[in-house]
Parts: structure tokens; sequence; C-alpha cells
């Protein structure tokens, strides 16, 4: 996809799939890295057309009316239907997709949580590091310069906060 | 006379040795082929040993792939065991005829004291503060949730229409519901340090920076399912729905 559909993404998932600030960018990285085949059906929703993709005999359609997925979370489960099929069909059947997300964190807890990580980290002897995602995105156009360096969370972080930027200049010269 | 007894005499010598003969190899034969019919029957069984060492190693095999698939990364914590194991066995004792089975024949209102009953429960087994259980009929949108844990008021709220659907599929879904979302509450009593229930400081920290990133399906299901705090209410629930055992997942998620 070209820079100015991520952008289109980019406002797509803030308005109408209702995710926020770091939720949309580690989206985006997910889409970025899906196959050709699911980049143009992303391409076809944010433009409002159908959709047809369909995998193992599952369809985005029926996620979509049947299972109440947004669509991008469809799509992102039909590449998770295509890679790994058996775990992904698990997760269907343990009812794990009608959970509802915990709640968000309020701005007191934000800093109690920073005070107990701060209490733990004097107890923890190594930090847990969570599992890495593998850019194999092909045609990166915004990051590619700094994907080299994503090898650690912090550093992850830093080319969200790039991308961040790089996006808004974007949208300020269109 | 003599002679014709002499060719008798002979002949019933000759008869002898013949039937002696023939007895031994006779006996030589029944020898060999009770030999032979016992090694037949040696191969075969060491044969069907063998595969069935072979069914059970690849029955083995298919279950630890299974559960490394259905429960990735998943290892209890000593806490989590003990509280899965006191989880069931209130449920197996609460639903001696099965959840399903005592659920359907009960009308709205039963049900309604079934959950109360069981959120009360599981709210002293779980050792969590629950001030209340709220039921809601979710907008249009969000049918399909079960339910969720209001941490700022220590109020449960459970999907109304699931409770009193017909599809008792669903209305069994919210018993473990409860379980589920309770386990969250743990965890965030656990990190912020309003309990101790005894867990590592290291799975506590991975909770910590979970509750700090946390992944809503919204962003993908696959990294929903297998971040640590969804991968180990999943987990604990797994258990207490009797899909797997804590010995399968500290022997097979190594």
């Amino acid at each position: 996809m070209k820079k100015i559909k991520y952008i289109k993404l980019f406002e797509y998932l803030r308005d109408t799939e209702e995710l926020e600030g770091m939720q949309i960018f580690r989206t985006i990285f997910k889409v970025r890295n899906l196959p050709n085949e699911f980049l143009a059906e992303v391409e076809k929703i944010i433009e409002g057309k159908e959709c047809s993709l369909e995998i193992d005999g599952i369809s985005y359609g029926e996620l979509v009316e049947k299972d109440g997925m947004k669509p991008i979370r469809a799509i992102l489960f039909l590449d998770w239907l295509r890679t790994e099929p058996e775990a992904a069909l698990a997760y269907m059947e343990e009812k794990a997709y009608m959970r509802a997300p915990i709640q968000p964190l309020s701005e007191d807890e934000k800093e109690e949580l920073a005070e107990a990580i701060e209490r733990l980290k004097k107890q923890v002897k190594v930090q847990p590091q969570p599992e890495l995602e593998v850019d194999m995105s092909k045609n990166d156009i915004v990051i590619e310069e700094l994907k080299e360096k994503c090898h650690t969370v912090e550093e992850k972080s830093k080319v969200y906060e790039s991308y961040d930027r790089s996006i808004v200049e974007e949208s300020e010269s269109i | 006379m003599g002679f014709l007894n002499w060719i008798k005499e002979k002949i019933d010598q000759g008869t002898t040795r013949f039937k002696e003969a023939l007895h031994e190899i006779k006996e030589k034969a029944r020898d060999f082929c009770d030999r032979a019919a016992t090694r037949v029957q040696m191969w075969e069984e060491k044969a069907k040993e063998k595969f069935n060492e072979l069914k059970t190693k690849v029955k083995e095999k298919f279950r630890e792939t299974e559960v490394r698939i259905r429960y990735p990364n998943y290892r209890p914590t000593k806490p989590d065991q003990d509280a899965a194991k006191r989880s069931k066995t209130f449920l197996d004792n609460k639903f001696s005829r099965g959840i399903k089975e005592t659920l359907r024949d009960q009308n709205s209102e039963e049900r309604l004291e079934t959950v109360k009953e069981v959120v009360h429960n599981a709210s002293q087994i779980l050792d969590v503060k629950v001030n209340d259980v709220e039921y809601y009929v979710p907008p249009k949108e969000r049918r399909n949730e079960c339910g969720y844990f209001d941490r700022t008021d220590n109020t449960l709220h459970l999907n109304m229409e699931m409770i009193t659907s017909d599809h008792v599929e669903l209305v069994q879904e919210q018993i473990y519901t409860v379980f589920h979302e309770l386990m969250h509450a743990r965890q965030w009593a656990a990190v912020t340090g309003k309990k101790d229930y005894g867990y590592p400081p290291e799975t506590l920290m991975e909770w910590a920076n979970n509750f700090q990133n946390y992944i809503s399906p919204g962003e993908g299901d696959r990294e929903y399912r297998r971040q640590p705090l969804e991968r180990d209410a999943f987990g604990f629930e797994a258990i207490i729905k009797g899909k797997v055992t804590v010995e399968e997942l500290l022997k097979y998620n190594k």
C-alpha cells in the first residue's frame, strides 16, 4: 500500500474501528506485514468497497456479520487462519473472541501501575521481554530505514513515534 | 510254518519300526510346529506391543502438539494451580449433573440465582473483592460480548441476554466468564500489591507490563489471546473446563 493509504487506514482505524493511539500503530504495523492479496482487501475496506476474502471456507463477511468482528480485525483473523489454522480455530472454538477486553486504565491506575512496576523492578532479576514481531513487509515506505534497528521494545516504540510524526507530516502536506 | 512265522515276525518288526519312525517324525513335526507357532505368536505379540507403544507415543505427541497450539507458553504458577483445583472442585460439586444439564432445566430467575452463587464462591476461591454483579444488555455491536469486570467499583458485569438464552452453551459460557473476569481482577490486585497471592515477581512484572500495553481483540485476535494476562486467564479457564490438566501444561509447555 502506498503511504497515502496508510494515512487513510490510520483515520479508518481511529474513526471507524474506534482504536486509539498505540493501538492504531500496532494494528498498522500488523497490516503492513500482510501478504499483497490481503493488503488489496484492506484497501477495498478503507475505500468502502466489498471485501471478498475467504480462507479455508471462512469468509470475511461471516466474521463481520456473524461473529461481530470489525473489518480490519476480521482481515487479521483471516491471516491468522492462513498461517496457523489450528490455533485460530481453537481460539474461536474456546469462544475467546466473545470476551470483552480489560477496561482501559484510568489516570490514577496508570500512576498506581507505574509505582508497582518500579517496586517490582527491584525484585525481578531478569526483566521479561514481550515476544517481538518480525517485520516481514516487503514494500515498506515510511520506516524502511528504521526497520533494522527494531530490536528492542523501546526502539520499536521509537519507530512508532517516528512513524506517527511522518504520518502527521504527510497529512499536513496533503 | 516256521518260515511263515519268521516272515510274520519280520513284518511285525518292520511295522513296529515304521510306526515308531512315523511317531518320531510326527513328534518332531509337532515339536517343530509348536515351536514355529510359538514364534509366530511371539512375533505377533512383539509387533502388537511395538505398535501399541508407537500408538501411545503418537497419541502423546499429538496431545503435546494440541496443548502447545491451544495453550501456547502457558505454565500455571503455583497459586493458579491451587486456585484452579479449588475452582474445578467447586464446579464439579455444584454442577454434579454437568453445567449445561443443570442450567437447561432452570428458568431465568433460577439461572440468575445460580450465577450469583457462582460469583460468590468464585470470589472467595480467587480471593477477590466483588461488590456487585450487574446484568446488562449490550448494544448491537457488542452483542457477542460475555461480560467484563469494572475495577473502579469492583463490579462484575454479565451479558443478560446470554444468561437467559435458550442456547445453554452460551449460558454455560457465562459461568466460565465469571472465573475469567475474576482472574483479571486477581491479576490487577496482585500486580498493584493489594493482595499477596504468592505469585513470583517475574509473573507480576510480566502482567504489569501487559497492563501497560494491553492488546484489545480489535487489534488482532492472535496477539490478544497470546498476551500474558489473557494467556493466563484463558489457560486457567481451560483447566477448570477440564480441557487440559496442570500436569499436561507443565509437561508440554517447557
